[in-house]
């Protein structure tokens, strides 16, 4: 639990707003669930989108939003807070990906349900050959590309997320899709075609 | 089109569909369930930007503590919710809608619920919510209508001042068949004879013959079934499955 906190030491730039929650628990509670119910479908389409496996995703959420509950204080207001919670869920992935896999009792029963429900898409022709060169890529690119792509964020937000600045998103973004293009023109990647980020490093 | 969106394996709409409503009501009891005052206190001490090694070492055996206590309730609140066979867990299969078993007044489970008209319900949650014309439920009947859009788009009736009560909410065709099957497969094999997969307009539907057989003999009646993409429940204390199957037959 406590290498679990230190993990989660990730705030995202400007994003740090502490509010005066912490002596009013059930204000405290509120806010937890209006954040929860607002962000719930983002958090697991995104958690989805990077591991194929639903053990490790049930995972990731039910720690993702164990994380939001504990640091209630330094979760911003209003649209960040999803921001906020892409960057945690970023982080305990990249942990997942590392070998320090948890199975929460939290997690049992969303994990039964993604289990039941969760089915790995496959791509043919075209698509097969866009997902291979987009799984060629180096990790950091696929989670700059995927957050424009995926989540559809903007550079700021992106920036946000990944606690870099603006003006690093937009080179590194640049970088990545020319990377990209090359590989789709050359179609030299030649990874399984599934759309998922790999097990890389996230982090 | 950006040809990265072409390959996203699974959008936000379809992941949140994966998640019954009632497993995330459940995971957000569990979160909250933790002492909000130790992880409030978590929350301050690790907002002092230094500290001396002294204080650093008292810091951290308080941290261990609060994580221990921590640690200590959410198993004891785990062991609970497990072993709690709970009025609305119909025997261990989950309700996929997330009923807790509590009728009128309480209005349907989880957070961020409103209450509204029927009309008022369709717009909030995005899809047709269909009334009943019966006897025992219809619009001159229809005590309250309550959403929560935020919720998994749960949408709940209450007629007749809660003698039946409907609620619905998006679900697959599939996903709830699979429920459906899981459910009276269950009830077989604990050799209870309470569910079995009935028709409404000629399409499966799951009754549940088993009111007040809980231990405060409170559970209802149920009939669950789906319909262009919503899956409806309808429950009674009063009414047996002939007259919810009637109800289900009578929504337009």
């Amino acid at each position: 639990m406590l290498s679990f906190c230190a993990d989660m030491l990730l705030v995202s730039r400007g994003a740090a707003v502490r509010t005066s929650l912490t002596g009013a628990p059930e204000a405290r509670r509120r806010r937890f669930e209006e954040i929860y119910a607002a962000n719930h479908a983002a958090i697991t389409g995104y958690v989805l989108r990077r591991t194929a496996n639903p053990d490790d995703a049930a995972d990731v959420i039910a720690e993702t939003f164990l994380a939001c509950w504990r640091r209630l204080g330094d979760v911003p207001g209003g649209g960040d807070a999803r921001l906020w919670l892409y960057g945690v869920a970023r982080r305990v992935l990249a942990n997942q990906h590392r070998g320090e896999r948890r199975r929460t009792a939290l997690a049992d029963r969303l994990r039964a349900d993604l289990a039941a429900a969760y089915r790995v898409r496959e791509y043919s022709g075209e698509l097969a050959g866009i997902s291979a060169a987009f799984r060629s890529l180096p990790a950091d690119d696929r989670e700059i590309l995927a957050l424009a792509a995926w989540e559809g964020l903007t550079t700021g937000q992106i920036a946000a997320v990944l606690g870099c600045s603006a003006n690093a998103v937009r080179i590194r973004r640049h970088r990545a899709r020319r990377r990209f293009s090359a590989l789709l023109a050359s179609g030299q990647a030649a990874r399984p075609a599934d759309g998922h980020v790999a097990d890389g490093d996230l982090a | 089109m950006n040809p990265i969106s072409r390959i996203a394996p699974v959008t936000d709409a379809e992941a949140a569909q994966m998640v019954d409503p009632g497993t995330l009501a459940d995971l957000a009891e569990r979160l909250t369930s933790m002492p909000a005052e130790a992880a409030a206190a978590e929350d301050a001490t690790r907002s002092l930007t230094w500290h001396s090694p002294r204080r650093r070492r008292r810091l951290l055996i308080a941290i261990s503590a609060v994580a221990a206590l921590s640690v200590t309730a959410l198993l004891v609140t785990s062991l609970g919710v497990m072993t709690s066979p709970g009025p609305a867990r119909h025997g261990g299969v989950r309700n996929p809608i997330g009923w807790n078993g509590k009728l009128y007044p309480l209005g349907p489970p989880g957070f961020g619920v409103e209450k509204t008209t029927v009309a008022g319900a369709q717009a909030k949650v995005g899809y047709p919510v269909p009334v009943p014309s019966n006897a025992a439920a219809s619009l001159a009947n229809l005590t309250q209508a309550w959403v929560a859009p935020r919720n998994h788009r749960q949408a709940a009736l209450v007629f007749d001042k809660g003698k039946v009560d409907i609620l619905m909410a998006p679900k697959t065709r599939q996903g709830a068949l699979r429920w459906f099957h899981a459910f009276v497969k269950e009830k077989k094999e604990n050799g209870v004879a309470a569910a079995w997969i009935g028709q409404v307009k000629g399409r499966p539907a799951l009754v549940v013959i088993d009111p007040g057989t809980n231990a405060n003999g409170s559970k209802p009646a149920v009939v669950h079934f789906w319909r262009n993409g919503v899956l409806i429940s309808i429950y009674s204390n009063t009414y047996g499955e002939g007259t919810l199957l009637a109800i289900a037959e009578s929504m337009h």
